[in-house]
């Protein structure tokens, strides 16, 4: 007898990543000036005279579609994390706040600092990463340092800083600003550049290497506290450091993209009824679907109307038929 | 193993005091008590999954509680009442998760541990399915692969926490025999807490027995008949116990 879920696993790991280049490759082609593969291929060999066609590949299709890649790794993998933590197939990075401290620090900059090409990134990724950190101060307040402490806190969080939103939107101008607060938490790849790509990939890659590095410890964390001590596990640390890498992922991605909803609920879901298992096989798998499902949503997003589409609003009509197909198998826990 | 005055519980609650027992290697020992009367926290307390606030636990000649958690791990394996599994997830894969605290930082679990969580599955006799989902086992076979993972932890005592409490009648007569014939035969030691007296005279060398916060001892292989009759009767009103083809049978006269 042998492994057959671990040979289905690779095989599906490997088959997914070759459509991912493909769709990879199909996306930058895509767009309001439309490049063939027969185009791709000669701009990647340097074989291109077009000026226009090799600018428009190079300085907005390829650093757009590898964002939106990235961002869909690092969605997925960080929503697989979420839910093996917190034991819930419900739970994403919104849990514990990353994703309405990135609002609140947007529309802060947006509102105090006029939200310049850079200042809104900024604004939002220190506002995620200060979201976490007070949630995670606030657990270190109770004592108890427990999963479901966690999400209760991050309820607290998640409150005032709506509260804090709303404010800023009251004092917003209608005109420019409360405009842009709103397409900000609507999600879009339109604005990115390889500026920002770079900008934000050493916080991603530095979350990227945490989860791999601790992808035993976050496999163990999937028991009860109990279980994980009486194994050996420092579980509180561990939960610490796998929720900050983990967040540090998400922190990095929502502050060039804006929020993109169901992007990290869905794909673990996807992933562990494929794979019939959970572990860091499932995260990968995960991640490799949620780049799928972003570059594809991209690609509608910016080819189904003249002006462009939020990217929120068709992972939204992709993500809520799903869950309900999830809810009629009762199958949650999948 | 050696407890001596172990002393712990939950902060404004349950509390226990200076308790001292002993559990010999190759021995089970079952512990008994009432609802409430703080079994699960003395097993707790002896894991170190609950900081005890004074008080040792020896195994071979070094004392638990002031070891890290991957060392104490090393030396004590816990099997509790549920796994808090909830995910789909292979019996194999549930019983690597044992070899954890023998792992470096960092370390995943290579093909040499794959092979002896195989030939730990195969001592309790569920090798065949290694590769099945675990979320679809009963209730008896899941207890059968969790104790594979504390056998793959190979630490020198074992704590069962009620492993009786799902099981139907056959399988919780086939699991303490298991639990008893591991012991035995890889010169373990073993402590249960469970609740049926008759189940603890049958399948374990002694009985430690919970009641107010103290520990009344019993050994099964030297006191008589009529000595445990009344150490029961203490704990659970008027007992009596017969033997029967070789056999415990204990009832409740009232």
């Amino acid at each position: 007898m042998e492994d057959k879920t671990a040979a289905k696993s690779r095989q599906a790991i490997l088959l997914s990543f070759l459509l991912l280049v493909l769709l990879f490759l199909l996306s930058t082609g895509i767009g309001k000036v439309p490049l063939s593969p027969g185009d791709i291929l000669n701009i990647l060999l340097g074989r291109c005279e077009d000026t226009l066609a090799v600018s428009v590949f190079f300085r907005l299709r390829l650093p757009r579609t590898l964002m939106a890649a990235l961002a869909g790794i690092g969605l997925g993998m960080a929503g697989n994390v979420f839910q093996t933590l917190f034991k819930n197939p419900l739970a994403s990075p919104d849990v514990i706040g990353v994703t309405s401290g990135a609002s609140a620090g947007a529309a802060a900059s947006i509102v105090f600092f006029s939200g310049g090409v850079f200042s809104v990134p900024f604004g939002a990724f220190i506002g995620a990463m200060m979201a976490v950190f007070f949630v995670i101060g606030l657990v270190k307040l109770t004592g108890a340092r427990d999963a479901q402490t966690y999400v209760l806190s991050g309820i607290v969080v998640n409150a005032l800083l709506s509260g804090f939103i709303m404010l800023l939107k009251v004092f917003s101008d209608p005109e420019n600003e409360l405009g842009a607060i709103e397409f900000w938490t609507m999600g879009s790849f339109g604005s990115i550049t390889s500026q920002k790509l770079f900008m934000i990939l050493p916080f991603f890659v530095v979350g990227l290497m945490g989860v791999f590095l601790l992808r035993w410890t976050i496999h163990l964390l999937s028991l009860s506290d109990e279980e994980g001590k009486a194994l050996g596990l420092s579980v509180e640390r561990s939960r610490f450091f796998a929720l900050l890498f983990s967040t540090l992922m998400v922190a990095s991605i929502v502050s060039v993209t804006g929020l993109i909803s169901f992007s990290a609920l869905i794909p673990p879901h996807l992933a562990r009824s494929i794979l019939k298992r959970n572990d860091f096989m499932t995260s990968l798998f995960s991640g490799i679907l949620g780049a799928l499902l972003m570059i594809l949503s991209d690609c509608v997003v910016r080819s189904l109307f003249y002006a462009e589409l939020p990217i929120s609003i068709i992972t939204s009509f992709i993500g809520a038929p799903y869950l309900a197909l999830l809810v009629c198998r009762k199958n949650f826990t999948g | 193993m050696i407890v001596s005055g172990l002393s712990g519980g939950y902060p404004g609650g349950f509390f226990l005091k200076d308790l001292s027992f002993e559990v010999e290697e190759g021995k089970t020992a079952a512990l008994l008590g009432l609802n409430g009367s703080g079994k699960t926290t003395i097993l707790k307390l002896i894991c170190g999954i609950l900081k005890a606030q004074s008080g040792k636990v020896f195994i071979a000649g070094r004392d638990l509680l002031a070891l890290p958690e991957r060392e104490r791990a090393k030396l004590i394996s816990y099997v509790p009442q549920q796994s808090g599994i909830v995910y789909d997830i292979s019996v194999l894969d549930v019983v690597l998760m044992g070899v954890s605290p023998h792992l470096r930082l960092f370390e995943m679990p290579g093909d040499g541990h794959i092979r002896e969580a195989l030939i730990c599955l195969e001592k309790l006799g569920i090798g065949h399915l290694a590769y099945a989902n675990y979320q679809t086992l009963s209730a008896g076979l899941k207890q059968m692969a969790i104790i594979a993972r504390a056998l793959l932890q190979n630490g020198k005592y074992m704590i069962f926490d009620e492993p009786d409490c799902n099981l139907d009648y056959i399988n919780k007569n086939r699991l303490m025999k298991r639990i008893r014939e591991i012991t035995k035969v890889y010169r373990k030691g073993s402590l249960i807490s469970m609740h049926d007296p008759a189940l603890a005279l049958n399948f374990c060398d002694r009985i430690l027995l919970v009641r107010d916060g103290s520990i009344t001892e019993i050994d099964l292989q030297k006191e008589p008949l009529g000595s445990i009759e009344e150490k029961l009767s203490i704990v659970y009103g008027n007992i009596k116990i017969q033997r029967c083809e070789g056999k415990y049978v204990v009832f409740l006269c009232d």
